[in-house]
């Protein structure tokens, strides 16, 4: 069974260093608008997490013109070289979990990591990583 | 230099122009960031006589090298300004988002100088910095002024913006971003006085770091420390996590240091109606944190009817005792109320709530009309407390005077009024009571910022490692933790930092970050550096020596003191003061010698 995030919100204190560990493993930089995961404010009420869901079905790969969504196993991975950045995924996927970055010629998501710094570096542990399925 | 964005910007908001410094000149300078920044343009740009609300003052936001990464606890953005409520050199910090948004616009610090022809905002992202006119915004409150920018500008910006008490020039209003705040020493007046409603900033540019494995490790092992520290719930820092800062209440009420009815008690016996650990049992709540930090002290309440629903930031514990039992007000919902009127407005909550009970008692003593505001102007009167607050942030009736500050509210009503108007040099106290604590005493009366609690020996006192009411030895703690404040602010790091983070891992992140080499005695020699600078600064501006005093109301005895207190005598204070210009290195006479300029690069 594949792993999944778990997000708890009532845990999560909304200092998105989940979001800049993404963008640095990633990308050696820290960025928020370059994480592939996005805690989203919604005082008062909790937040919640943006991030691919790595559908069975995926509606980006299915709607990409270059072919760059490839699904991999379990996972959904962007080929970041065949990404033309035109962003009808970003328009199409049902989860608003892909991304384009301002300066960068892709779109970007989340790759699921092995072993994921975004959940290695949450203070809290609103988010974990959850194997066998039994993340819902 | 990898983790600076390399830039400063210097915007002139009368001709319009930017310019554009490189950050090395003041780096190479060993101005390290933030603070040093801000001190450094401040005293070299602005003309020690020039008025705070002149064009001719200078705006400096800034940064530092850790700001924008996931280290934990540099969350903080610094500001520098001449400040309108004591004629000095201010620092003011705010929390939240921001710096990491200034960084990502590509930005170290941002600098605005000169007054806008009509109400306008900045917009400062890496490819538009645009002064944009927005007389539609005049009279907003704060948060409404930044949701409306966020809707024009996109949501991915950060806005820190006044509401009408800057516009009004209120000499302690503040600037607000979040419901984070610049509060102490009015720059939200000096934003008012520039016609400056806003600041709009952020960019995709992004932090890089010199050494990334290095600087992963050195983070994982700082973050480890602190949630390590705050898994302890009889820790300061853990109780803060879970509780916010305004759970210490109880504490400081106990140890008879809680400044309550304009500091003539030391005690407010229904503090726990009001406390941290009251607005957690009252309302539901969730921690929120600065970006990066696993200490997460700031609160948001839930909240479902009456004036403040449908949600508030919890007050801080300086807010509780400021607009609470300064003022003697026990409901819990006045004052969280008071806090989003001082959010609403743009007042920092100390100084409105020290003014508010400076006003209560000039209405007992006659010198202000009981019915000034409507409600009874009296202690333990909420809704006098809430309407003096209106009035002040509105400058009606006397709200007016209260607005200039206690000191110039005090100069006005005369009669003595000065003995209980509790400023040090025009900034109103922080909770803590120097008539119980000397090392308090001795920080309000010579911090550079006025009555100023980020640079006391709070913790040490408090909790008995130094004795409370001694003289001895003071002199020194207080300068040393003055310097590595200083030093600390230049980061930019939050005053949690130093708690439990050793010097060691400040250098290590620091050197894989920017690839910059420090170490403590050149780090502390530049928080040293920097106090020396803001005094001559100060010094120039017509801020005596003779200004290192406290009002008379902390010579007087406690109205609940107890047999055996030690009471402040001005003996006392003048000896400590003694010593400590020794401990600087400065002559009797309280000013910096030449030799010690010359020793600190100043002469």
């Amino acid at each position: 069974m594949p792993a999944v995030l778990k997000f708890e919100p009532a845990k999560c204190t909304e200092c998105f260093t989940c979001e800049l560990a993404c963008s640095f493993e990633r990308d050696r930089v820290f960025n928020r608008q370059r994480a592939r995961l996005r805690v989203v404010r919604a005082w008062p009420d909790e937040a919640r997490l943006v991030v691919c869901a790595h559908c069975d079905d995926p509606t980006c790969a299915a709607c990409c013109p270059s072919e760059a969504m490839q699904v991999v196993g379990h996972r959904v991975v962007l080929d970041a070289e065949a990404c033309t950045g035109c962003g009808i995924c970003v328009e199409q996927c049902p989860h608003g979990a892909v991304f384009l970055v301002a300066g960068h010629h892709a779109a970007v998501k989340c790759e699921a990591c092995d072993d994921p710094e975004c959940v290695r570096v949450c203070p809290t542990r609103a988010l974990t990583l959850v194997r066998g399925g039994d993340g819902q | 230099m990898t983790s600076y964005s390399g830039k400063i910007l210097r915007y002139d908001l009368t001709s319009g122009s930017r310019e554009e410094w490189p950050t090395r000149q003041l780096v190479d300078g060993g101005f390290v960031g933030g603070m040093g920044f801000g001190v450094k343009l401040v005293t070299d740009e602005v003309a020690s006589t020039v008025d705070a609300l002149d064009p001719g003052n200078l705006l400096v936001i800034s940064t530092g090298p850790l700001s924008g990464t996931y280290a934990p606890l540099f969350a903080q953005t610094n500001l520098v300004t001449k400040s309108p409520l004591t004629g000095g050199i201010i620092n003011s910090y705010c929390g939240g988002t921001l710096a990491g948004s200034i960084k990502n616009a590509g930005y170290d610090a941002l600098v605005i100088a000169g007054r806008a022809r009509e109400l306008s905002y900045l917009v400062v992202t890496p490819d538009r910095v645009e002064l944009v006119p927005c007389p539609e915004l005049a009279g907003q409150s704060a948060p409404e002024a930044e949701e409306a920018i966020k809707r024009k500008e996109g949501g991915g910006l950060d806005v820190m913006s006044i509401g009408l008490a800057g516009e009004n020039r209120v000499r302690f209003s503040a600037v607000i971003m979040a419901t984070r705040a610049f509060g102490r020493g009015g720059p939200g007046a000096v934003f008012g006085s520039k016609k400056l409603k806003a600041i709009a900033v952020g960019g995709h540019l992004g932090v890089r770091v010199a050494d990334v494995a290095g600087f992963r490790k050195a983070a994982r092992r700082a973050r480890e420390t602190f949630e390590k520290e705050i898994e302890n719930p009889w820790s300061l820092l853990g109780m803060f996590s879970r509780y916010g800062t305004g759970s210490g209440m109880a504490l400081i009420n106990e140890k008879r240091t809680l400044a309550t009815r304009n500091h003539r008690r030391s005690q407010f016996d229904k503090s726990h109606l009001i406390d941290g650990m009251a607005a957690f049992r009252r309302y539901p709540t969730r921690p929120v944190a600065c970006l990066g930090c696993p200490v997460h002290c700031g609160q948001l309440h839930r909240i479902d009817e009456g004036p403040c629903a449908p949600w508030a930031r919890g007050p801080e514990y300086e807010t509780m005792y400021s607009l609470g039992s300064d003022c003697e007000v026990s409901d819990l919902e006045a004052v969280v109320r008071a806090h989003q009127l001082c959010e609403s407005y743009g007042m920092d909550t100390l100084s409105a709530g020290c003014t508010v009970a400076f006003a209560m008692e000039a209405a007992e003593r006659g010198l202000l009309p009981r019915d000034a505001f409507g409600a009874p102007l009296e202690f333990g009167s909420a809704e006098g407390m809430l309407s003096a607050l209106e009035h002040i942030a509105r400058r009606q009736g006397a709200g007016d005077l209260l607005a200039e500050g206690t000191r110039r509210a005090a100069d006005q009503l005369g009669n003595d009024a000065a003995g209980f108007a509790m400023n040090v040099k025009g900034m109103e106290f922080a909770a803590w009571m120097p008539q119980r604590m000397r090392g308090i005493a001795l920080t309000f009366a010579t911090s550079n910022r006025g009555a100023c609690h980020k640079r006391a020996p709070i913790g040490a006192e408090l909790m008995g490692f130094l004795p409370m009411e001694a003289t001895q030895g003071k002199a020194r703690v207080v300068k040393e933790i003055q310097d590595k404040v200083n030093a600390l602010s230049t980061l930019v790091a939050c005053r949690f930092a130093e708690f439990v983070l050793p010097v060691e891992s400040f250098l290590e992140l620091i050197e894989t970050a920017s690839g910059l080499q420090f170490d403590e005695t050149g780090l502390m020699r530049m928080g040293e550096r920097l106090w020396n600078m803001e005094r001559m600064f100060n010094l120039a501006a017509g801020i005596e020596p003779g200004e290192d005093r406290l009002p008379a109301r902390c010579f007087e005895p406690l109205e609940d003191g107890r047999d055996g207190d030690k009471q402040l005598t001005r003996e006392e204070l003048q000896f400590m003061l003694a010593d400590y210009y020794r401990e600087r290195g400065w002559g009797p006479d309280g000013r910096p010698t030449p030799a010690k300029l010359a020793e600190l690069g100043l002469g």
